[in-house]
């Protein structure tokens, strides 16, 4: 009973929308449930994953042919309203497709790369918020294509912050790695090798 | 006979000019298109020298540079090595944009760090999610000297495997500045980043740094390591690391065979009371020789291991007592610091205070250091 009040809310919990008596109700309840707490874990990370998943584009004149087949759908009703109810999780993600479409359709006209006339797969600047304004550094590769929004006036500013400079006192980072007995430990702040010859070491963890 | 075997040899002649150059132009595609996924990461660290009598302070600014991927459209994945001690990282893209990036989390046990860069949107790089195996070819491409793209195609040699890490050793020539750099399969997918190459021999205890000539061997932390560590800091700007809640010191004995030193195990010389170790039945005196079912050489390597290990797993531990073997399993807690704390007992016996040989935490966890630290005995030798 109370396990079945705990999965209701596990959508809220995730969204972060559970009320303060919710949470304290759900967290004592997970640590007094092994079952729950693993479902809650399933879910979560089943979320998780779908989160990470690459957002799919959405071809160009899916908006047209989606409200047209809409059209169609209302003037012939029969072929909906046969339709069992085990057609509702499907048509639930069909619509969540439309959504996810329909919100890339807004979303990507925001990202020039992707755009019809853009380069396709450059670094772009973000011109709109921010302090910070990136800067085209004098000096870069051939295919410094000058990007939108940039200030040419900056340049003088990026010069002397510029780390490639003779004065400039610049370290280029690669690790060294040592190889012993079939271990290989790369040595950066966080590893250290045994110090076998040098003085007593006492390593607490 | 002859003609025959002059066929099969112009046949396999040609398979093998046919094959060089596709393999050549498909590496050169992965490595043109990753080229702007990846950015070199200037991390600068300005020290000012207190003025001097008559003179002016001056203030000097380090910049460490390695290589950064983009992995989100904002989010950068480069090494803690690059980013260490920075009060500023700047990130500067292939087609010559620089921005300034903020830290949203560095773990320099993993040797990871996550950089976020709102000002950019960068093309990502697929991550591959099926492990790398030996003789995959690899595709390395980074940043150098100037910001210039560096690349270079391999294979996958070996697999280095620890109790819970591994690490990848490639043909690839890596070059200075390519920390953090990314490693593509040849689906152009990213496998993991580049840690560092092989450094000079050791000798002598100390650690000499492998620069000049590049030695045709790198090494990449593989991307399901990379990924879990990745995704806390990206949930929470830190990395929980396991802890066992015992300090040690090496044990050595000089081989009668080559005269090398060889390390037998942790000599436990404290433990927290009621911490995991005491829990599991570990007591001062003790010699931890094995971490679940790994020999452990010397207390460096066990400690990293514990350390990689998530707080709440159950480890099994073997040490020795006497002349007896015992074994026992210790749940992990969770470490109060982003590394373990080392401390040199003074030459002088008469000091009781232990000196901290290494203490550099990285700025999360300063201020949490000394939590739970252990009681370590420095006057019983």
């Amino acid at each position: 009973m109370s396990c079945d009040r705990a999965r209701r809310l596990f959508g809220a919990c995730w969204d972060d929308e559970l009320t303060h008596a919710e949470r304290e109700w759900l967290e004592a309840h997970l640590a007094g449930c092994a079952r729950c707490r693993k479902e809650y874990d399933e879910y979560s990370r089943a979320l998780e994953l779908v989160g990470t998943l690459p957002r799919a584009e959405a071809p160009p004149d899916l908006v047209e042919r989606v409200l047209a087949r809409s059209r169609h759908a209302a003037v012939a009703p029969d072929a909906l309203s046969a339709a069992p109810a085990r057609w509702a999780p499907a048509l639930a993600a069909a619509a969540a497709v439309v959504v996810l479409a329909v919100a890339a359709l807004l979303v990507l006209p925001r990202a020039p790369w992707r755009g019809p006339g853009a380069d396709s797969s450059s670094p772009v600047a973000v011109t709109s918020g921010g302090p910070a304004v990136p800067v085209l550094v004098s000096g870069a590769g051939p295919d410094a294509d000058g990007p939108q929004g940039l200030r040419p006036a900056e340049k003088e500013a990026v010069a002397a912050d510029d780390p490639f400079d003779h004065s400039a006192d610049v370290e280029f980072i690669l690790d060294p790695v040592s190889v012993n007995r079939g271990r290989a430990t790369v040595s950066h702040a966080g590893s250290r090798q045994a110090d076998t010859e040098g003085e007593r070491t006492i390593i607490s963890f | 006979m002859l003609p025959a075997c002059l066929c099969a040899f112009l046949l396999a002649a040609a398979t093998v000019g046919a094959a060089r150059p596709a393999r050549a132009a498909e590496a050169d595609a992965i490595a043109e298109r990753a080229g702007h996924s990846v950015v070199a990461v200037l991390a600068q660290r300005t020290v000012d020298r207190p003025a001097r009598r008559g003179g002016a302070a001056v203030s000097r600014t380090y910049t460490r540079a390695g290589s950064g991927v983009a992995v989100e459209e904002n989010v950068i994945v480069t090494t803690a090595s690059v980013v260490r001690e920075a009060r500023r990282i700047l990130v500067r893209t292939s087609n010559g944009l620089q921005v300034e990036a903020q830290l949203a989390g560095m773990d320099p046990v993993f040797n990871v760090a996550l950089l976020r860069v709102p000002d950019l949107r960068l093309p990502w790089l697929r991550v591959s999610d099926a492990p790398a195996r030996l003789g995959d070819q690899v595709v390395v491409v980074g940043t150098s000297y100037r910001a210039q793209t560096t690349r270079s195609v391999g294979t996958v040699e070996f697999i280095y495997r620890e109790p819970r890490t591994s690490l990848l050793q490639l043909t690839n020539v890596v070059q200075p500045g390519n920390s953090g750099a990314a490693a593509l399969n040849s689906q152009g997918q990213l496998i993991g980043i580049v840690q560092g190459e092989m450094g000079a021999p050791e000798s002598g205890g100390t650690r000499a740094r492998g620069r000049g000539r590049p030695s045709g061997m790198s090494f990449v932390m593989p991307i399901a390591q990379l990924r879990p560590v990745y995704e806390s800091l990206k949930r929470s700007g830190r990395m929980p690391h396991g802890y066992l809640g015992v300090s040690t010191s090496a044990e050595v004995v000089r081989s009668e065979t080559d005269g090398e030193l060889v390390g037998l195990g942790a000599r436990v010389e404290g433990v927290q009371p009621g911490g995991p170790a005491e829990r599991a039945g570990l007591r001062r005196g003790d010699l931890i020789v094995a971490f679940d079912n790994e020999r452990v050489d010397d207390p460096e390597q066990l400690a990293r291991w514990v350390f990689e290990t998530r707080p709440g797993t159950t480890v099994r531990l073997v040490w020795v007592r006497g002349e007896v073997q015992r074994e026992g399993q210790a749940s992990l807690g969770e470490a109060p610091d982003s590394l373990p704390a080392r401390t040199t007992p003074s030459a002088d016996p008469d000091a009781s205070s232990a000196r901290v040989r290494t203490a550099r935490p990285s700025p999360a966890a300063r201020g949490s250091a000394g939590d739970g630290a252990v009681a370590v005995d420095t006057s019983g030798r």
